[in-house]
């Protein structure tokens, strides 16, 4: 009952893909089926999200350390803390302004069906639930069935537009390099159980001086960046992305980075070693570089998408070389590497969430054939704006805040990182801005490719609207209220690092 | 009671500025002009009112507004400091939906601009360095949509000059200077403060050190560190070398935005300038003072030089602008009691100046839709109103006596002339500024001669004097100029270095 309790929102989440997959395997009118489908999963998410409440309930009333961690011989097996409760709240919060998003895109779909999936939803819950074992998990097995478990559903996602011949490579080549990052930590794992003799993140505190270790470390860190898209393997992310259809970029462009990147902070924060610090710094600077100047050539609204998701990645690579054992200073490590990639991920969302409607109504998302689309519709431009203005950093949205206190914390221990990645926030300013000026600014309207005689109802959606309204008035709301958000990550990391 | 009625009265300010203009989404698109001049009117007038009230009562206590949110400080001040910018502010938010001919998506010009009046007047209002950041980037963001997409071309003697290139100049620019101050805050922070992270954001907490210690930093880093506060904020307030958005902003900008950008967005710099490093690195001062002294010279020089050979009426504006600009550097520079008050007021003046001349500039444009100076001729007698207005801003722009410029220029330079010491610079400063004000002459009726004067245009006959509006907010700001050009003591009353040190606390 005990081990219930604490595995709530995971045991729910299994239970509700089994209950899909068994709906998917009866069901035969499709016209039911949407329904029953969309009242699973939003029923599995609401008793998600009302658990995690419950559970942050202890932290908000009681003051005192919440730990509900499964623990066994006096080490902890399966982090179940205020830290991990609350990146689950705020994974299921993405889940559900996504699942509203994309279930309105699929009922509003014009090409009768063609991208609605009845496998999404399952997979996309599995995708949810590897992020959850993610990030909870404290050894690395238990990471490695996380991580698979996010992995491999995002291979079928892309390939779920299965007439489209480059979703189909795009489908492979993602495969291809997930098999590879998972062998890589495969064989890291291996090399750690030889030296440590066990599994535990925890058992590398002591003696991770060993350069055994250090190499098996070394293959881990491969694997997760590659999964990440930092620079040297950042190869294929343009190709996943573009092959991918909006609904589907939604998915595997949020939970895999949130959830790798919480679990890369849980992995690093046992190691305070100086050469892995280099090595961090060298990957950050090389991804921003190259993510900026990818990105300054390209029409492809998708493929910028990819490339400032490469910068970000850089980006956030930057707290992570000011682990210390000073408790102070992991606290804002694991605070602020947290906030960054959530507000991230929440700009992501509304930015694609207005690409999902002008790719569902124009059928491109190359900004040269979208000039001026937007030029007449003032709500979806400003959604465009914020989303913009918020990945780039700018203030009154919440990534201002985000960078600001990155900054402002880097600057304390690695100057010289963090005026280059100042100077290379400056040059992405510049691609951003493409893209609200060609499709906000220009006036020539892109008419060929018109479809808009279709069927096509995403823009009488109240839904749609509201929840990417929500989405963006969050990130201007707490863009203003900056400390509110800030302090939340600080005091939840807090309670959570006792030692 | 009264001070409560004060304190509450900034943060309606405040609050004004962004609530009234986003309430035109309810609005009908035909009604727009005329809600933004009821509500530029309104934020105006509160604005004159608080600013007015300050100097008639300077107790900064009673126009401090304090909140605390989750820890963050929402501290609203009228100060020595930036009343007479609150007053500009006002004048500039009464005046620009009046002097704005748009006609096309007038809703989404009307919020942006108001959006970059919130972001100026936070800017000036606010005591915390993460407001002051986000107000000052609140205020730059919007200036790129409201040039690409509502711009003219301009044209130089060299080039054409197209809206979307010049915004994407302005743009990067503005966030160059931006994130060049936020590095320095974080210098700032990490030096003064090295544990902390979320806490002493606030001007205070480093004024309070600085009273404590008589210093922030060692005196070699305090050098550095003023001289990358002014770059960055010279960036934005068109120091020389890195001024040549400026002209490229204002040629293509609407001319009701480039009476923002003339008349405010530029002070943003000049108060930050005043705010921060002239403050926190005041003793840094005494040894720059000459370096600041000729770089604002050159300014003022190199401005007026370029203004004399150009063919765009904006551009020569803009560049004039430039050459005024310089006096605040210098006045900043010249660090003695006499350079502040100079600073602040030129910021007033030069904001009234160029706020009328590119009114002037835009109704002409408006009915002859072309701004080259030789295309004009004559247009005094076609439109006496409007020529006697740029024949009285030319003046004031020139320095003539009774006039606002006149009582800027003459106190700039003899405060300059005070802090330097060494006779020979003395020649060459008077020399060279000499130089630059009768350059400004030259150009300056070069313009009147061509634009009012010369033999009219037979397609000119027909056009039309200054419409109501364009009369009102012409009229009054005319009346700034003149007032302050004989009674100065508005602004030099309690803008001098003893009254901000008093504040402050030194």
């Amino acid at each position: 009952m005990d081990i219930l309790f604490k595995l709530f929102p995971e045991a729910i989440l299994t239970i509700s893909i089994i209950f899909n997959i068994l709906i998917i395997s009866i069901a035969k009118n499709i016209k039911e089926l949407k329904n029953a489908f969309l009242l699973v999963f939003i029923f599995s998410i609401f008793f998600t999200i009302a658990s995690l409440i419950f559970q942050l309930y202890f932290i908000v009333s009681g003051n005192e350390l919440i730990d509900l961690s499964l623990i066994l011989n006096n080490v902890i097996v399966y982090g179940v803390s205020s830290f991990e409760i609350v990146s689950k709240i705020l994974l299921s919060i993405v889940a559900i302004i996504l699942a509203f998003i994309v279930s309105i895109y699929f009922y509003t779909d014009k090409y009768e069906h063609r991208y609605f999936k009845l496998e999404y939803l399952p997979l996309f819950l599995t995708v949810l639930l590897g992020s959850f074992v993610l990030v909870s998990a404290e050894d690395l097995l238990t990471f490695l069935i996380g991580f698979e478990l996010v992995a491999i559903p995002s291979y079928f996602v892309i390939a779920l537009d299965n007439k489209n011949k480059i979703s189909l490579e795009g489908s492979i080549k993602y495969f291809l390099i997930g098999s590879i990052s998972t062998i890589s930590i495969i064989l890291g794992i291996l090399i750690f159980y030889i030296f440590n003799g066990n599994f535990l993140y925890s058992a590398n505190l002591n003696n991770f001086n060993l350069i055994s270790l250090k190499l098996g470390f070394l293959f881990i860190l491969i694997g997760i960046i590659l999964k990440l898209a930092v620079f040297p393997f950042s190869f294929w992310i343009q190709d996943a992305y573009y092959a991918s259809r909006t609904p589907y970029l939604l998915l595997i462009s949020t939970f895999p980075k949130y959830s790798v990147v919480l679990a890369l902070i849980k992995m690093l924060s046992y190691i305070q070693d100086g050469y892995f610090k280099i090595l961090l710094s060298v990957l950050a600077v090389l991804s921003m570089v190259m993510g900026v100047f990818w990105a300054l050539n390209e029409n492809d609204i998708k493929k910028i998408i990819a490339y400032s998701t490469v910068f970000n990645m850089g980006f956030i690579l930057i707290p992570f070389t000011g682990f210390s054992f000073n408790i102070e200073q992991k606290i804002y490590v694991l605070s602020l590497v947290n906030f960054y990639i959530f507000q991230y991920i929440l700009s992501t969302i509304l930015i694609l969430g207005v690409l999902l409607y002008l790719e569902e109504k124009y059928d491109t998302t190359d900004m040269l054939k979208l000039k001026g689309v937007l030029a007449n519709n003032k709500a979806l431009s400003f959604l465009l704006v914020v989303g913009l203005l918020s990945t780039a950093g700018l203030p009154p949205t919440i990534g201002f805040i985000a960078k600001f206190f990155v900054l402002a914390f880097s600057y304390k221990f690695n100057p010289i990182l963090v005026i280059i990645a100042i100077i290379f926030s400056i040059a992405s300013l510049y691609y951003y801005y493409r893209i609200a000026k060609e499709l906000y600014v220009e006036k020539e309207f892109y008419l060929a490719n018109n479809l808009s005689s279709l069927d096509f109802s995403l823009k009488n959606s109240l839904l749609y609207y509201v929840s990417l309204f929500g989405v963006s008035i969050l990130l201007i709301i707490l863009g203003l209220l900056p400390y509110f958000i800030t302090n939340t990550f600080y005091f939840i990391t807090y309670t959570t690092i006792k030692f | 009671m009264s001070s409560s009625f004060y304190s509450i009265g900034v943060l309606i300010l405040i609050l004004a500025h962004l609530v009234l203009p986003l309430l035109l989404f309810f609005i009908k698109e035909k009604y727009a002009r005329c809600y933004s001049i009821i509500i530029g009117s309104l934020i105006g007038a509160f604005s004159i009112f608080l600013a007015l009230s300050f100097y008639y009562n300077p107790d900064i206590t009673l126009f401090t507004f304090n909140l605390n949110l989750f820890g963050l400080d929402y501290k609203f001040r009228i100060d020595n400091f930036n009343y007479s910018l609150i007053l500009l502010n006002g004048l500039i938010t009464f005046a620009f939906p009046l002097a704005t001919h748009i006609k096309e998506r007038e809703k989404d010009f009307y919020v942006l601009a108001f959006l970059v009046m919130f972001g100026t007047a936070g800017l000036f209002l606010t005591q915390n360095m993460i407001l002051f950041v986000l107000f000052y980037e609140l205020a730059s963001v919007p200036m790129y949509f409201l040039i690409a997409n509502w711009g003219s071309l301009g044209l130089t003697p060299f080039r054409k000059v197209e809206p979307k290139y010049a915004a994407m100049k302005l743009f990067i620019y503005l966030q160059l200077g931006g994130i060049l101050v936020m590095l320095g805050f974080f210098i700032l922070h990490s030096l003064v403060f090295p544990n902390d992270l979320f806490s002493n954001w606030n001007f205070s907490d480093y004024e309070n050190i600085l009273k404590m210690k008589g210093y922030l930093v060692d005196a070699d880093l305090a050098k550095i560190l003023f001289i990358l506060f002014f770059v960055a904020f010279g960036i934005e307030a068109a120091l020389v070398p890195f001024h040549t958005w400026l002209p490229d902003g204002h040629s293509a900008a609407p001319s009701s935005i480039s009476m923002i950008l003339a008349g405010i967005l530029l002070k943003m710099g000049t108060y930050g300038i005043l705010r921060i490093p002239f403050v926190f690195f005041n003793e840094a001062l005494n040894s720059l003072s000459l370096i600041i002294i000729f770089w604002g010279l050159i300014n003022m020089f190199w401005g007026a030089l370029n203004a004399y050979r150009q063919i765009d009426f904006k551009y020569l504006i803009a560049y004039s602008s430039i050459s005024h600009m310089g006096v605040i550097f210098m006045g900043i520079g010249a660090n003695n009691d006499l350079g502040v008050s100079a600073a602040i007021f030129q910021m007033v003046s030069h904001g009234l100046i160029s706020a009328v001349m590119f009114s002037v500039a835009g109704s002409f444009q408006y009915r002859t839709n072309t701004r080259i100076l030789d295309n004009y001729g004559g247009l005094l007698r076609v439109m006496p109103f409007i020529g006697a207005i740029l024949i009285f801003a030319s003046m004031a722009n020139l320095g003539l006596p009774g006039l606002s410029g006149f009582v800027a220029e003459l106190i700039g330079i003899s405060a300059s002339l005070k802090a330097i010491y060494s006779n020979n610079l003395k020649i060459i400063f008077l020399l060279v500024s000499l130089g630059a004000i009768f350059i400004t002459t030259v150009y300056v009726i070069n313009l009147l001669e061509k634009v009012l004067y010369k033999k009219i245009n037979p397609n000119y006959y027909e056009l039309k004097d200054a419409h109501w509006d364009e009369k009102l907010h012409l009229t009054i700001l005319a009346l700034f100029i003149l007032i302050l050009g004989i009674y100065p003591r508005l602004i030099m009353d309690l803008s001098n270095l003893i009254k901000i040190k008093q504040i402050i606390g030194l």
